[in-house]
Parts: C-alpha cells; sequence; structure tokens
C-alpha cells in the first residue's frame, strides 16, 4: 500500500518537511510519482524511515546512519569501513543496552525498598549519599 | 566459604534475619564468613548479583534468598552449602 507524502510523514512520526530533506541529502532514495506528479511511499521507503528515525533516536549522525544503510541496501557488497562503522554502533547498542538493564534493576530495587509513604525514601537517601560524595 | 547478607535499615525482616542467619553462620565455624551489606553502600554490588529486594542473601554472586525469608529457609540453605561443602 502506497501513501502519500503527508500519510507517510504520520505514519512514520516525522514531518513532511524532514521527508523532503532526507530525500534532498540523499538518505531516502527518490520516491516514486503519482499521475498527479505527488510522491508516494511505498512500505519498502517506510521501513527505511524508520530505520533512519530509529538510528538518529540511539544518537547515530546523519552521516552514520547514510552508510549503515548502504549496509541495509546491500549486506553482501558493503565495504570493511561500514562493515567496521556497523560492528562499532552493534557494540556500543549492547553496551548501552547492558546499562539500562542496570539501571532498570537499580530502580527496581529502590522502588521494592521505598514504602512510598513516611519519611524515609532510599531512593533520595542514594541520591543525597551520591551528592554529598566529594568528585 | 562466603555468604553476603544485603539488607536496609528500615527494612523489618532484615532485622529478623541478620541474627538468625548471624546464628547460623556462626555455628558453622571459620568454613562460612558473613558479611552484612547495607544495600544502599552497596549498591552496585547489589544490583550486579541481582538483588532486587531485601533482605537477600547472595552466594557466589547469586541471589539465593530473597524477601519473606524464614528461619527454616536460611537452615535449608545453609544445610545445602554443608553437603556441598567449600568451593
Amino acid at each position: 500500500m502506497s501513501q502519500s507524502i503527508g500519510g507517510a510523514a504520520i505514519t512514520v512520526g516525522i514531518t513532511s518537511d524532514t521527508l523532503r530533506y532526507y530525500e534532498k541529502i540523499g538518505l531516502l532514495p527518490r520516491p516514486a510519482r503519482n499521475a498527479g506528479g505527488r510522491r508516494i511511499y511505498r512500505e519498502k521507503d517506510l521501513t527505511r524511515l524508520r530505520f533512519i528515525k530509529r538510528a538518529q533516536a540511539l544518537g547515530f549522525s546523519l552521516q552514520d546512519i547514510r552508510q549503515l544503510l548502504r549496509l541495509r541496501e546491500n549486506p553482501i557488497k558493503c565495504s570493511k569501513a561500514v562493515r567496521a562503522l556497523a560492528q562499532e554502533k552493534r557494540d556500543s547498542l549492547l553496551l548501552q543496552m547492558h546499562e539500562i538493564e542496570n539501571m532498570q534493576r537499580e530502580l527496581t530495587l529502590l522502588l521494592n525498598l521505598c514504602p512510598g509513604v513516611g519519611d524515609s525514601c532510599p531512593i533520595l537517601d542514594r541520591l543525597a549519599r551520591d551528592e554529598s560524595r566529594p568528585t | 566459604m562466603q555468604i553476603d547478607l544485603f539488607y536496609a535499615p528500615y527494612c523489618n525482616s532484615c532485622g529478623r534475619v541478620r541474627p538468625q542467619l548471624r546464628r547460623l553462620a556462626a555455628a558453622q565455624g571459620d568454613r562460612l564468613v558473613l558479611r552484612e551489606l547495607d544495600v544502599l553502600e552497596h549498591l552496585d554490588e547489589a544490583v550486579s548479583a541481582g538483588v532486587l529486594r531485601t533482605p537477600a542473601v547472595v552466594i557466589d554472586g547469586q541471589v539465593r534468598l530473597a524477601g519473606s525469608i524464614t528461619e527454616a529457609a536460611l537452615k535449608g540453605l545453609l544445610r545445602e552449602l554443608a553437603l556441598t561443602g567449600p568451593k
């Protein structure tokens, strides 16, 4: 199913201007046009846009995303440099996931300790201790 | 063998479990070393071991008992450790 630029923007959660910008800088190939000359976006375009959006949310630069899209387009023929970049980004994500998991466990522990009533709250205690610790 | 007990000062069942485990560990003599750790003072260590509630008994970096720990459960764990022997 194809969508207009407005529909695609809503589906992916970006603005139409951003979509045109991606096209202008070559992150997105020129989409097909309908009989009236308006851009139409197919599922393949939308999955590419979602990839770009996800990568941006994770802090990847547009230049990195451009490289990673090459790997995505043709994994078999990707260069060593692109492969190395993808590995570096993958490893960085694994580290972030580990950090997120630890933070989630720490907050779960603190929430289990925090009765939600009274004056003593371990979350505040912990924060106060960290703040009073010399840096 | 080392046993770590993570506790919080205002955790009621911690106040009950601490002396129980202290007594049971002392009965094992030198075979057992008990460390009593304030969970907020040793938060990274607790999180790394997977402690999600207190009290928590951790052996070799793994939570063996946590939450509502009965004396029978403590005895059962120490019996199991005595059978498996020191590592």
